[in-house]
């Protein structure tokens, strides 16, 4: 077993987004959907990442940088996806993406 | 020094906006807007216009007169300069790659005299209004449009460029619709304001066509001036071009469009119809738009456009025979009408066909100088005719008075001296102008134009003798009714028939070769002359002007015996009280006859199949037009789904499609 390849680091975040946009596209239900957004999100720090070690010097440093800012997005976007998605609930008593297709009621 | 020219058209325009607001304000109350101030206004701003064109008129010659002061007092020798008109530019108005103009005003000789007499006439004719008017409920309204009219009129007169003039000339066609038809509770009046209108629309569509034509001879690089196109037409330097048939061909095509359009405004063959019908307007309107000035716009542009109608022989001939045609008709239509303001209506048409003739056979001056007369004994002959009116509390036809110069002396005497001056008795007015034209038509036109306008000279003399027997001189026939209320018209109206009346005695010797008097002829000749220059001179040779004024006399006097003893045999029926007889009626409304046929039903047809036939396939066009665009929009409807995981994941396969050819373009 040698050391992990840049481009089969590549490769899982491709597999990993993929994945992610699947559950976001198949799944009705909103809880899963978020869940989804998280997947494509760590895919995208994911490839960051691995780029960073292929990258000389300081160029290679953004790559490790951006991943740090996109967590913390992450996790407001989960925060405030969460706190939305219990607001929907409540005025819709559902959490099926099909259902709301209607701006306003 | 240029005179602020756009005070001209400004101050009657300012009391248009006043008396305008007075009848808007005024009418809800009890009594009405105040008669007092809108009589002051309306008199007041066009008069203040008349004393300016005179104070204008005198600086036009200011500097050529102390350069003559000079000469005369220091015995010098210095060159004396030209009159240059005032010009001035206010903005630009139009402005394209191809066509520039610019809006502006421009006071020449011709102009300065039509002004003096646009401006003082109608001053005089809306104090006339005020008395005249003074018991309708609608008088600040009545102002308001006289006001209106008058603007319109100067902006015609005073326009640096056809454009403009074209301007001012729809502008007192509205004016004329809406005076027409200001006693709008009669619809009979509607419907004769509408005429007008109408009538006025065709020849304005010819004058339209004509300019276009005119700007396409003249090339893009001329500005539509009166004092380029005229500068164009006089320049040697395009005898050649001009010469050349298409050219010539345009010119002729051109000039019989703008002939339309005189057509229309001046009343004359073949859209006449409209001008006895326009009597249905309160008189002094009558006189003022429908006698004195702007009937006689066309002549003014005639005179105006004198260098692009001299290039155009055919266009000549047509006006010639046009005015000797419509001169003839319209003085036999006036031996049979009834109604007094009729009369006066078709001896207008004469009077313009006398005008028209003069043009076309090369004499714009002695055409220009009939205006200038025709506007004081016409204004004077309607504004009596209006005083008789009133002192019979309504009564138009000329068969239920007579002898009224007892009754109404004053008005008698005024319209004695207009009588005088149409029929041409010596040294009135019309015997200067219209010998004048007499004697330019056998020089220039040929003795067939002549023995007609002699023949109408004498049928001028027959029916204006009629008109002033059976008002003034014959057995009264009044009614009880009229006859007790008879009274003479306020002062308001006498002042200005007095003027008139005076100036219809007079005003001929602005221009009397005879008396060496040659005022009007010497400004003419800057705005006329080279194009009458052009058609050749012809004031010499011929019958001496004595013999053929001598001529003209005869042929009144005669007119004048004829109608004394067709009176005396009984042949004016005057004791008759039924409608026109059949040959009358058939011959005064010939022309309607004519637009029937040649105008009105053909429209008819055309508006038949357009709605009948034209409009139901648009209809069916638009609606399968319409339909096919329902199907394609609810096809393209599909892809906007409310359904959220449909649009992600059309927004990913968009996004794929992108990069795919982005990464294609690289590769």
């Amino acid at each position: 077993m040698g050391d992990l390849q840049p481009i089969q680091l590549q490769v899982l975040a491709a597999i990993l987004f993929a994945l992610g946009l699947a559950t976001v596209m198949a799944r009705r239900n909103l809880f899963f959907v978020l869940m989804g957004v998280e997947l494509m999100l760590n895919a995208a720090n994911l490839s960051f990442l691995s780029w960073s070690r292929t990258m000389p010097g300081a160029v290679g440093l953004e790559g490790q940088l951006a991943p740090i800012f996109a967590i913390a997005v992450a996790a407001a976007e989960a925060c405030v996806g969460l706190a939305m998605l219990l607001s929907v609930f409540r005025s819709r008593e559902s959490l099926d993406t099909d259902a709301f297709d209607r701006m306003k009621e | 020094m240029t005179p602020q020219l756009w005070l001209l058209p400004a101050l009657p325009f300012i009391g248009f906006l006043i008396n305008g607001g007075l009848a808007l304000f005024g009418s809800r109350t009890e009594s009405g807007p105040s008669r007092g101030l809108s009589g002051f206004l309306g008199v007041l701003f066009p008069l203040v216009s008349f004393i300016l064109v005179v104070l204008a008129w005198q600086g036009l010659f200011l500097e050529r007169e102390s350069i003559l002061r000079l000469n005369h007092d220091l015995g010098l020798g210095l060159a004396i300069p030209q009159v240059k008109p005032f010009v001035q530019v206010l903005w630009t108005w139009i402005q394209t790659g191809e066509l520039n103009v610019d809006f502006g005003f421009r006071f020449d000789e011709l102009t300065g005299i039509m002004l003096l007499f646009i401006t003082g006439i109608g001053t005089l004719i809306h104090l006339y209004s005020v008395g005249y008017m003074a018991h309708d409920r609608g008088f600040a309204r009545f102002m308001a449009y006289m006001n209106l009219f008058l603007a319109n009129m100067v902006v015609l007169v005073l326009g640096n460029g056809p454009l403009v003039t074209f301007m001012g000339w729809e502008g007192v066609g509205l004016c004329s619709y809406l005076l027409i038809g200001f006693w709008h509770h009669d619809a009979s009046n509607g419907a004769a304001a509408k005429k007008a209108f109408l009538v006025n629309r065709a020849g304005d569509l010819g004058f339209l066509l004509g300019l276009f034509l005119l700007w396409q001879i003249l090339g893009t690089g001329t500005p539509l001036t009166y004092e380029a196109i005229a500068t164009w037409f006089r320049d040697p330097v395009h005898a050649a071009l001009l010469a050349s048939a298409p050219v010539a061909a345009l010119v002729t095509a051109s000039t019989l469009l703008l002939l339309l359009g005189a057509t229309g405004k001046s009343a004359q063959i073949p859209l006449l119809t409209w001008l006895p019908d326009a009597m249905a307007g309160p008189t002094p309107v009558s006189a003022l738009i429908h006698a004195a000035t702007m009937v006689t716009s066309g002549v003014f542009m005639l005179a105006r456009l004198s260098d692009v109608f001299a290039h155009a022989p055919l266009t000549m001939e047509v006006v010639a025979w046009i005015g000797a045609a419509t001169a003839a008709w319209a003085a036999v239509t006036g031996l049979v009408q009834t109604d007094i303001k009729k009369i006066l209506a078709y001896s207008t048409i004469s009077q313009l066909g006398y005008m028209f003739l003069a043009a076309g056979v090369g004499a714009f001056d002695a055409g220009v100088f009939h205006v200038f007369t025709h506007a004081f004994f016409k204004g004077v002959l309607f504004l009596g005719a209006g005083s008789v009116i009133h002192a019979l509390s309504g009564e138009q036809d000329v068969r239920r008075m007579g002898g009224l110069w007892k009754k109404l002396p004053l008005t008698f005497a005024a319209m004695f001296c207009g009588w005088y001056a149409i029929v041409g008795l010596p040294f009135g007015a019309g015997f200067w102008s219209k010998d004048l034209i007499l004697e330019k038509v056998l020089l220039r036109g040929g003795p067939a134009l002549y023995l007609v306008a002699l023949a109408t000279a004498v049928i001028t003399a027959v029916y204006m003798t009629r008109l002033m027997i059976l008002v003034f001189w014959s057995k009264p026939r009044l009614s009880p009714d009229a006859a007790s209320h008879i009274h003479e018209s306020p002062l308001a109206m006498q002042i200005p028939m007095w003027i008139l009346g005076l100036g219809s005695l007079v005003a001929g010797f602005a221009w009397a070769d005879p008396f060496h008097l040659d005022w009007f002829s010497r400004h003419m000749s800057e705005s006329v002359g080279p194009a009458q220059a052009l058609l050749g001179a012809g004031t010499g040779g011929g019958p001496s002007a004595i013999l053929l004024e001598s001529v003209g006399v005869v042929a009144s006097l005669l007119g004048i015996l004829v109608a004394v003893a067709l009176h005396r045999s009984g042949k004016f029926h005057e004791n008759s009280t039924g409608p026109l007889s059949v040959p009358a009626r058939a011959w005064t409304f010939l022309f309607d006859g004519i637009h029937g046929v040649a105008g009105i039903w053909p429209v008819r047809i055309l508006s038949w199949i357009l709605d009948n036939i034209v409009q139901p396939l648009l209809v069916g066009f638009a609606r399968v037009f319409g339909w096919c665009v329902e199907m394609a929009g609810g096809a393209a409807r599909m892809a906007q789904t409310p359904r959220l995981r449909w649009n992600l994941g059309l927004s990913v396969l968009g996004l794929v499609a992108l990069l795919l050819l982005l990464a294609r373009n690289i590769l």
